[in-house]
């Protein structure tokens, strides 16, 4: 691609890093509170590790791949070298240090209070400050995508855009925004009672803010794998994609709908009134509406392929598709685990449904199987499809890439269905041991000593991923051709000018959050009740 | 433009739904429509607000822990406090190490945590012959000062333990009796507003006081929590964490 290719190498490169060691203490944790081993004598390192494995895989890790496939994209589909790229070198050091100053503060153990911070727990202020600086890194990569596109608009009028830029910059728009609510939770509410300047904390406004960021930061994290599921899966697949409009209004509906849902995780709280968390459930079922024009044009796609492979008949067209090739083979595993885990997302959203497994493992098993399943697998078949064009060598073993693959699909399936399983039967989440002579619990049991086991198949399974990217990049050096992106059977028909650019879309997303969340936050203004005082989680108070 | 009359009628109907249907159908709607409308919006009227329905008699302590408490609670000052402590010194020692088993030590512990027992005392909340006359004519200032002046004291030594692991009942509790482990709010693995450090008290003092969370006698924990854990254990139990966290003889 037209320079670019360190950069794009150092973000995939700090992100898989951090994943790795991430995933080295997600099984230790799953381990440690099974029934295979005793319990935990302090059950704060255990608190710490889910705090270290949170805030890497959450904050770092997704948003340096976001970052990393955004510049890349940049580069290759408007085929020029990325303007502003030491500005992009800033970004990836504001991340690196930010990351860097988190996790030590984390390390040191002063800083357990879990990725979603939950106040009134206040920790260490650097764990806090790295958190804004990775975020206002990435804000640097969503400024430098958005004035990209506009240059080259400005520059090739009446031109489309390509539709891996738009999904990339429509990604960038939404970050920024709702990134806003948990920036604005840490600045002034939870850093002043960290650093002692105030003795409370507003624990119902914290949460509202947090809940802004909270449910768009998981579109921020998935429109990666849209924008390869559109651009990349088709022509890999040996195919079109079926539309590019559809493609463009999913983009935007994620644009709209993303932010005005967040208090569908507030159902339990009780200062928020029960009307908004009607007006968000509704909302949040809008988001049922871009997410099948994906299952509907992507399954397209991929059909058009396989009848152009010679497949037939009804169903014949799947199986003349080549699953050999890695981004293939991981689209067709996200969609089964995207499907599992979307059915189980509409019970989530579901205001009633929501109070049987409401803050139960049922949830930590949910957004495993969505995000760590389904998105995370197609970040691996990004990283594959990328890295021939970011390194000048091949990837070396598709097959092994293949394997890594179904490993990670199946541990992930051996993690999150008995996580499910064990929170219908009223299973707690964020507990660090559980007593497992209980006659009440013997029967969660064993679905927690399953699930320990898929937690090392992922742990083989992400070694793989960086044993297969070294040796690739050890390998030898070829003439690799230029990334090219899907072509779309409409290409040729004109575009409404509302889908060559975010503009408009981007204004209806401020405005939904307003009319949704305007009130929730002002009401904290005049109504006092909420404010408790500040619990340090600091060792030595 | 039909598209967005479509989305638009949708919002309206949510909101109908939401904000006026609903709430008017519940169960425990108290007033009219428009009382309804402000209950799903989040507006309680005055009525509706959930009071403590406790007669003052009944509550375990008069200290709330609002951020008003926290601020008198740590406004004290240690030099002050020094010109009233010398009527403490007596029993609890000139730096908080008292020289009897049956009083506690106070050098070292929180502020927090000597502003509730004090205040405790002066509200007869928690009883005590010796205390509740000495606390009745403290000012909130002078009950802040003298916490500042024994929590500046440096902490009695943590006795011994040289390869003993901690009792499970300290690092895990006993969930089957709903027992929490004490280290989740007495340190190290977690810090309760008002709950002090234990370890290098005295063994005497800590024993007389579960015993007495457990039949009762002290009954000044906010949420009864020491009451119930304190009933859940039995005497040898009792008896043995005091032993665990108590000062070595």
């Amino acid at each position: 691609m037209p320079g670019s290719s360190r950069l794009v190498l150092a973000h995939f490169w700090l992100a898989f890093a951090a994943f790795a060691g991430s995933i080295v203490l997600g099984a230790w944790q799953m381990w440690v509170r099974s029934p295979l081993h005793p319990w935990l004598t302090d059950a704060e390192l255990y608190y710490r590790s889910v705090t270290a494995h949170g805030t890497t895989l959450a904050y770092v890790f997704p948003t340096l791949i976001a970052m990393g496939f955004g510049y890349a994209v940049c580069a290759s589909a408007l085929d020029r070298p990325l303007r502003g790229e030491r500005l992009a070198w800033a970004g990836f050091a504001l991340v690196l240090a930010g990351a860097a100053m988190s996790l030590l503060a984390v390390a040191g153990g002063n800083s357990s209070v879990l990725y979603t911070f939950y106040p009134p727990l206040t920790a260490s202020p650097f764990y806090y400050l790295g958190i804004v600086l990775v975020v206002v890194g990435s804000w640097f990569w969503a400024g430098l995508m958005i004035y990209n596109m506009r240059i080259w608009k400005r520059e090739h009028p009446g031109e489309r855009v390509p539709l891996a830029v738009f999904g990339t910059v429509a990604n960038a728009l939404l970050w920024v925004w709702t990134s806003v609510g948990a920036a604005l939770e840490i600045l002034f509410l939870i850093l002043p009672a960290a650093l002692g300047w105030t003795s409370g904390v507003d624990a119902g406004l914290s949460r509202t803010l947090f809940s802004w960021t909270l449910h768009a930061i998981v579109y921020f994290w998935l429109l990666p794998a849209y924008v390869a599921f559109y651009a990349l899966v088709p022509r890999a697949a040996g195919g079109r994609l079926y539309s590019d409009r559809m493609a463009r209004v999913v983009f935007v509906l994620f644009l709209v709908l993303a932010m005005p849902i967040g208090i569908h995780h507030l159902f339990a709280d009780p200062h928020i009134g029960e009307g908004f968390k009607f007006l968000h459930t509704v909302f949040t079922a809008g988001v049922v509406i871009p997410t099948l024009l994906t299952v509907f044009t992507l399954t397209a796609s991929l059909e058009i392929a396989g009848r152009l492979r010679g497949g037939q008949g009804l169903l014949g067209w799947i199986a003349a598709l080549p699953w050999d090739r890695p981004i293939v083979l991981a689209t067709g595993l996200s969609l089964v685990m995207l499907g599992l885990g979307g059915a189980g997302g509409l019970i989530n959203m579901s205001y009633t449904l929501n109070s049987t497994i409401h803050n139960t493992q049922w949830v930590t098993g949910h957004f495993h199987l969505i995000f760590g399943g389904a998105v995370v697998i197609m970040y691996f078949a990004i990283a594959y499809e990328l890295w021939p064009h970011l390194t000048g060598h091949p990837l070396r073993s598709a097959r092994l890439a293949c394997w890594q693959l179904w490993l990670w699909f199946v541990g992930m399936l051996v993690v999150t269905l008995p996580w499910h399983a064990v929170g219908l039967m009223g299973q707690p989440r964020r507990m660090a041991y559980y007593d497992w002579s209980d006659p009440a619990l013997a029967a969660q049991g064993h679905l927690v000593s399953a699930s320990a086991v898929g937690g090392f198949i992922l742990l083989v399974s992400a070694v793989l991923l960086i044993v297969i990217l070294l040796r690739s990049q050890g390998g030898p050096r070829v003439q690799v051709d230029a990334l090219t992106y899907a072509r779309a059977l409409d290409d040729g028909s004109p575009l409404p000018r509302a889908l060559n650019g975010l503009a408009v879309w981007a204004g209806l997303m401020i405005a939904l959050t307003v009319v949704n969340y305007g009130y929730p936050i002002a009401q904290s203004f005049f109504l006092q009740h909420n404010k408790v005082p500040a619990q340090s989680v600091l060792r030595a108070p | 433009m039909t598209g967005w009359l479509a989305a638009a009628a949708v919002v309206v109907a949510t909101f109908l739904v939401g904000f006026v249907w609903l709430p008017a159908l519940q169960d425990n709607a108290q007033g009219g429509l428009w009382d309804a409308i402000c209950r799903a919006v989040g507006i309680s009227p005055p009525a509706g607000l959930v009071r403590a329905t406790l007669a003052p008699a009944q509550s375990p302590t008069g200290v709330v822990w609002s951020s008003a408490t926290l601020r008198l609670a740590r406004s004290g000052d240690a030099q002050r406090g020094s010109a009233l402590a010398a009527v403490c010194a007596g029993c609890h020692g000139a730096k908080g190490i008292s020289a009897t088993d049956a009083f506690p030590n106070l050098a070292g512990t929180p502020v927090e945590v000597l502003y509730k027992q004090l205040d405790d005392y002066r509200s007869g909340k928690r009883k005590s012959p010796i205390m509740q006359p000495l606390t009745a004519n403290l000012t909130d200032q002078n009950i802040a000062d003298l916490a500042a002046h024994f929590s500046a004291f440096p902490a009695p030594a943590v006795p011994s333990r040289a390869g003993a692991a901690a009792p499970a009942l300290v690092t895990v509790g006993s969930p089957l009796r709903s027992i929490a482990p004490c280290a989740a709010c007495h340190g190290p693995l977690g810090h309760k507003l008002g709950a002090p450090p234990l370890a290098g008290q005295k063994r005497a003092y800590l024993k007389t006081e579960l015993d007495a969370f457990a039949t009762g006698a002290r009954a000044n924990d906010i949420n009864e929590q020491m009451r119930e854990v304190a009933r859940a254990l039995t005497a040898s139990e009792r008896d043995a964490l005091a032993g665990w966290y108590g000062e070595r003889p």
